[in-house]
């Protein structure tokens, strides 16, 4: 019997339109509603597709352009795979875009690149600044086109169960977060946030590093080799590596764009981050 | 049988400030090296002898032939030793 496919979910990352299926109801329901800040509302040609199949006793699997790209036994790591795919295939694209795994945020020309392995707080900063009248661009890939341009995507901030401020900002779970029965997991924006557009920033990267028993607040500039590796770390997590994302990196750090944040203070954080971001 | 020098393939580099920054993606490590490092290493990217090697990078600083030689035989024991080389290729004793 052939799987039933439901109509396809148009969404445009980084300019590029991604088709995305699924054999799963709630699969689109819950993925339309993350990123419905790249919505298409109409179909449009798509520069790839993107699906997700299966059932429960035979297994998923995640497809690109057709091909099976991975297979996973539960729903859950199906959709987080297909989630990376959404996130990191657009980028693969002819002409290849520049991308790692950052969050970032803007004010005027200024973008701040907060770069820092899982719980190091990208999240919660992020969407406190943008709480603050700063504009989204993103947080998960920080993308550059080939001219350096960067690349806005409005997907919804992911917060773990645990992150303290669900119960201080009263944030509630919504219906259609399908990973909500899954591992709790809660996906937000603020109210009328703005969206960052896509642009020449002048970026500084700040490495951000949580420490529960550490420093209030320890900042200090960077070397570029350490910099680099640290850049390199958040662009092999995306699978994103290639000889031009490199050299963009290697061209665009030095010591006064890369700051070494070490904190357990998240308050002392966000004031860091908003004097690095006024200038 | 001559012994060479050669990178191994899955290196990307990039310059910037006369420096040279290797991304080595097996490990994800990445090296960086100063202007005489980033002369040799250019030099390692085809096949060559230590005596090759030694000889072009004399040339290109205008060096006596043992300072050239003790510079590259340093430099090519820290390649090897950050396992840049292809295989098969490593510093003579």
């Amino acid at each position: 019997m052939r799987p039933i496919v439901l109509n396809p979910l148009f969404l445009k990352l980084y300019g590029r339109v991604c088709a995305v299926t699924a054999s799963s109801a709630p699969v689109l329901e819950h993925l339309s509603w993350v990123y419905d800040g790249c919505r298409l509302q109409r179909s449009a040609p798509a520069a790839v597709r993107l699906g997700l199949f299966g059932d429960e006793n035979h297994g998923y699997k995640v497809t690109v352009d057709g091909i099976p790209a991975a297979e996973e036994p539960t729903l859950l790591a199906a959709l987080l795979h297909l989630d990376l795919e959404i996130l990191r295939r657009p980028l693969f694209l002819n002409p290849p875009l520049l991308g790692f795994h950052a969050s970032w945020i803007a004010r005027g020309s200024r973008a701040v690149l907060l770069v820092g392995e899982g719980g190091c707080g990208k999240s919660s900063l992020c969407h406190q600044m943008l709480s603050l009248g700063f504009a989204y661009g993103s947080e998960e890939v920080a993308a550059f086109s080939a001219d350096g341009r960067l690349l806005p995507l409005p997907r919804r901030i992911m917060f773990k169960p645990d992150n303290p401020l669900i119960p201080q900002l009263g944030i509630r779970q919504d219906a259609r977060n399908l990973l909500a029965g899954f591992d709790g997991r809660f996906y937000v924006l603020p109210p009328g946030v703005s969206l960052a557009s896509s642009g020449f920033y002048d970026c500084t990267f700040v490495f951000l590093h949580y420490q529960d028993d550490g420093p209030e607040l320890e900042a200090r500039p960077l070397e570029t080799l350490d910099a680099l590796q640290r850049l390199c770390g958040a662009a092999f997590r995306l699978q994103a590596m290639s000889s031009s994302l490199f050299a963009a990196l290697v061209g665009s750090l030095s010591p006064e764009r890369a700051v070494a944040v070490n904190y357990s203070s998240p308050g002392a954080a966000l004031a860091f981050l908003l004097e690095l971001a006024d200038g | 049988m001559l012994k060479t020098y050669q990178l191994k393939d899955d290196l990307l580099m990039a310059e910037k400030d006369e420096m040279l920054y290797v991304l080595d993606l097996e490990s994800g490590r990445i090296h960086s090296f100063n202007q005489t490092g980033k002369v040799i290493v250019q030099l390692c990217l085809e096949p060559r002898s230590l005596e090759e090697i030694s000889g072009e990078y004399r040339q290109y600083f205008d060096l006596e032939a043992d300072p050239a030689r003790e510079d590259v035989t340093a430099m090519l024991e820290k390649l090897a030793s950050s396992h840049l080389f292809k295989e098969g290729c490593a510093p003579s004793s």
